[in-house]
C-alpha cells in the first residue's frame, strides 16, 4: 500500500469528492483525536458506541466516521435534530460514561469524525437506499413521488398489498428491529408507504399527507406530542392507515454501514468497514391484558 | 375589573376556607361558558395564576360557548375530540397540545389540511379546547406523580428526601418494567439493561440527557418519557458498556394521564353539578 493518508487528508478527499455541493456550515467535524494521525483503516457507523469502537480496534481501523456524535449530545452551533439541551459542563465532565469513553478513545489512538448533513444530502441517497434494500423494498420504489419528497430524504414505495400486522412483522424481521412500534389497525391493507430513516418532524409529516394515496409512514422515531400526534390525527381523519417506528438505531444502522461502501468507490486503497451495534433497547414489556391485542 | 375581582377571590380563598366555599358557583345556577369555567379553575387553585403562560390558554373554539360538559384528557387528539363529542361533552381540557407542538404553534400550519380539518371539527360541533398543563403540575401534591404512585402501589417506597426516587425491595429489572407496564396499562415499554439486574432504586429522569445523567447517578434504573433515542438511549447504552450496573425503562408519555383523571374528580368539587368525564388515550402503540 502507498504511504498512508492522515485523517485530515482522508476528510479532505471526502470533501473534494462531494465538491461544490458541500453544505457549510454543518455539524460535521472532528470529535476526538488528532487529524495528523495516519489512517490504518476506517470504520463507518450510525453512532459510535463503545461496542463499535471496540470492534474497530479489533479490526485495527483507527478512523471512525459516524452520522451522530460520540458524546450523545449536539455540541456545535448547528443542531441537526431536535434536542432538549446539552448537559452543563459540570454534569457532563463528572459523568462516568463520558470520562470512560474519552479515555478509551485516547488510549486506543482513535480519531472520530462526524458526517451528517453532507452524507444525508448525497444524490445517490445511500442512507435511505440501504434501509430500503434491507426491507427488500427497493424494486417497489415510486421514483417520481420519491423525487418530490427528496428534500426530506424520504422514499415512496408501492408494495404488494399487505395487512399491516404482516408488514410490521416482516419489517421487524428484516431490519432486526426488536421494538418496532405501530399505530393503526393491524388488519388495515397497506400498499403505498413513505419510508425515512431517523426522526420525523411535523413539517415532514405535513409534506407527506398531501399525497392522499400514502397508506403508511415508517420512520425511526417521533416526538409524541409532535409528529406522532399528527400521525394519529391523520389516521383518525381517515387519510392514512398506519404509522410505524422502527427505532432510530434500526432505521439508521444500514445507512451508517453504507458510508463504507460509498467511501470504497473513491478511496479503494484504504480498508473500510461498516459496523452496526443494533438497538440500545434489550426488550419490550406489555400490560398482560393487552398482549396479543394486535 | 375581571382581573382585580379574581385577585380578590384568590386572596379570599387563601385566607379563609369558608370564603372559598362561598365563591363556589353551582352548575344549577346557569350553564357556564368555557371561559367562566376557566376563571373558576384559576380562582380555586390556591396560588397566583401566571398570565405569561403560553401553554395554559384556549387552543380552539369560542371561549364564550356554553358548556354541556367537560372532557378531561391527557392529549386532545382528534380521536379524543370525537369521543368527547359522542359523550355530549363540548369543553375539552387537555394536558398536552392540540396542534402537535408545545406552543400549539399554528402560524406555519395555517394551510395544512389536517389543521383545517381539526379546527373545523371543533367549530362545527360547538366545542372548545383549553390546555391545562403548567398550573396543574404546580398543584400540591403534584397530580401526575400522585396518580402514578397510587397506580404503582409504591407510596411506601417513595424517598422522603427526594420525591423523584422510589426505594423498592430488590426486584429484577424485567419484573420492575413488567409491574410498571401492568399498573399503567402500557403496551410498549422499552428497556435498556440486563433483565436480571437487581433494582433497588428507580428515579424519574424527565425528557432530557442532563436529567438522565443526574438520575442515573443516584439510582439503579430510571423511568423516562419522551427522551430522544440518538442521545439519551445511546448514553445509557454506553454507560452500561462502561461497566455500570444501570438501566433505563422508556415509557409512553401517557404515564402522566392519571393526573388528568384526578383533575376530572377535582373540578366537580369546585363547580358542583358540572359534568366532568375523564377521556383516556392510553398507550395506542402495539409492538411486534
Amino acid at each position: 500500500m502507498a504511504q498512508r493518508l492522515t485523517a485530515g487528508e482522508v476528510i479532505k478527499r471526502i470533501r473534494d469528492h462531494v465538491g461544490a455541493a458541500w453544505i457549510s456550515p454543518s455539524s460535521e467535524g472532528f470529535q476526538r483525536g488528532s487529524q495528523e494521525t495516519e489512517v490504518s483503516g476506517i470504520v463507518t457507523t450510525w453512532t459510535p458506541t463503545l461496542e463499535v469502537l471496540s470492534r474497530a480496534v479489533s479490526l485495527k481501523h483507527n478512523l471512525i466516521i459516524s452520522i451522530e456524535p460520540p458524546f450523545w449530545r449536539e455540541t456545535g452551533p448547528v443542531k441537526t435534530e431536535v434536542a432538549y439541551g446539552s448537559p452543563p459542563p459540570d454534569v457532563l465532565e463528572k459523568d462516568v460514561a463520558y470520562q470512560y469513553k474519552q479515555k478509551w478513545i485516547d488510549e486506543h489512538n482513535l480519531v472520530l469524525w462526524r458526517f451528517n448533513e453532507n452524507y444525508k444530502a448525497l444524490p445517490s441517497k445511500p442512507r435511505l437506499n440501504a434501509l430500503a434494500d434491507l426491507l427488500r423494498w427497493s424494486s417497489y420504489k415510486d421514483s417520481t413521488a420519491t423525487q418530490k419528497h427528496s428534500g426530506f430524504c424520504t422514499g415512496i414505495y408501492v408494495l404488494p398489498e399487505t395487512p399491516l400486522l404482516t408488514l410490521a412483522k416482516e419489517a421487524a424481521t428484516r431490519t432486526g428491529a426488536k421494538t418496532l412500534r405501530t399505530l393503526g389497525d393491524p388488519a388495515a391493507r397497506i400498499k403505498r408507504v413513505a419510508l425515512l430513516p431517523g426522526y420525523i418532524t411535523n413539517a415532514h409529516m405535513m409534506s407527506l399527507i398531501n399525497d392522499r394515496d400514502i397508506d403508511a409512514v415508517m420512520c425511526g422515531e417521533a416526538c409524541q406530542w409532535e409528529a406522532f400526534e399528527y400521525a394519529e390525527d391523520w389516521i383518525t381523519q381517515g387519510w392514512g392507515k398506519a404509522f410505524m417506528m422502527l427505532g432510530v438505531a434500526a432505521s439508521e444502522d444500514p445507512g451508517g454501514k453504507a458510508i463504507a461502501r460509498w467511501l470504497q468507490t473513491f478511496l479503494p486503497d484504504i480498508p473500510s468497514a461498516g459496523i452496526a451495534d443494533g438497538e440500545p433497547y434489550n426488550f419490550v414489556v406489555a400490560h398482560e391484558a393487552m398482549k396479543g391485542a394486535a | 375589573m375581571r382581573l382585580s375581582r379574581r385577585k380578590f377571590v384568590h386572596q379570599a380563598a387563601v385566607a379563609n376556607a369558608a370564603a372559598l366555599i362561598s365563591e363556589k358557583i353551582s352548575w344549577a345556577d346557569a350553564p357556564l361558558t368555557a371561559s367562566q369555567i376557566v376563571e373558576q379553575i384559576k380562582s380555586h387553585l390556591g396560588f397566583e395564576w401566571n398570565n405569561t403562560t403560553y401553554r395554559d390558554t384556549f387552543k380552539a373554539g369560542e371561549p364564550n360557548t356554553p358548556v354541556t360538559g367537560v372532557a378531561s384528557t391527557f392529549m386532545a387528539t382528534l380521536d379524543v375530540l370525537k369521543r368527547a363529542h359522542a359523550a355530549g361533552l363540548n369543553f375539552v381540557i387537555t394536558h398536552e397540545p392540540t396542534f402537535w407542538s408545545d406552543p400549539d404553534r399554528i402560524a406555519p400550519f395555517e394551510n395544512d389540511p389536517l389543521y383545517k380539518a381539526k379546527v373545523s371539527y371543533v367549530k362545527e360541533n360547538n366545542m372548545v379546547v383549553w390546555r391545562f398543563h403548567d398550573h396543574w403540575h404546580r398543584m400540591p401534591p403534584e397530580p401526575m406523580r400522585a396518580a402514578e404512585i397510587d397506580l404503582l402501589g409504591w407510596k411506601q417506597y417513595t424517598d422522603p428526601n427526594n420525591p423523584n426516587v422510589y426505594r423498592i425491595p430488590p426486584m429484577p429489572l424485567r419484573a420492575v418494567a413488567g409491574h410498571i407496564a401492568q399498573a399503567l396499562k402500557f403496551k410498549s415499554v422499552r428497556v435498556i439493561g440486563d433483565p436480571d439486574l437487581s433494582v433497588t432504586s428507580v428515579a424519574h429522569c424527565g425528557h432530557d440527557l442532563p436529567g438522565c445523567m443526574r438520575a442515573l447517578s443516584i439510582a439503579d434504573a430510571v423511568t423516562a418519557i419522551e427522551i430522544r433515542e440518538w442521545e439519551t438511549a445511546e448514553y445509557v447504552r454506553d454507560l452500561i458498556r462502561s461497566g455500570q450496573k444501570k438501566a433505563m425503562i422508556d415509557l409512553p408519555h401517557e404515564g402522566e394521564e392519571g393526573g388528568m383523571e384526578l383533575f376530572s374528580r377535582w373540578l366537580p368539587k369546585q363547580i358542583p353539578g358540572l359534568r366532568v368525564e375523564f377521556v383516556s388515550t392510553t398507550d395506542r402503540l402495539w409492538t411486534v
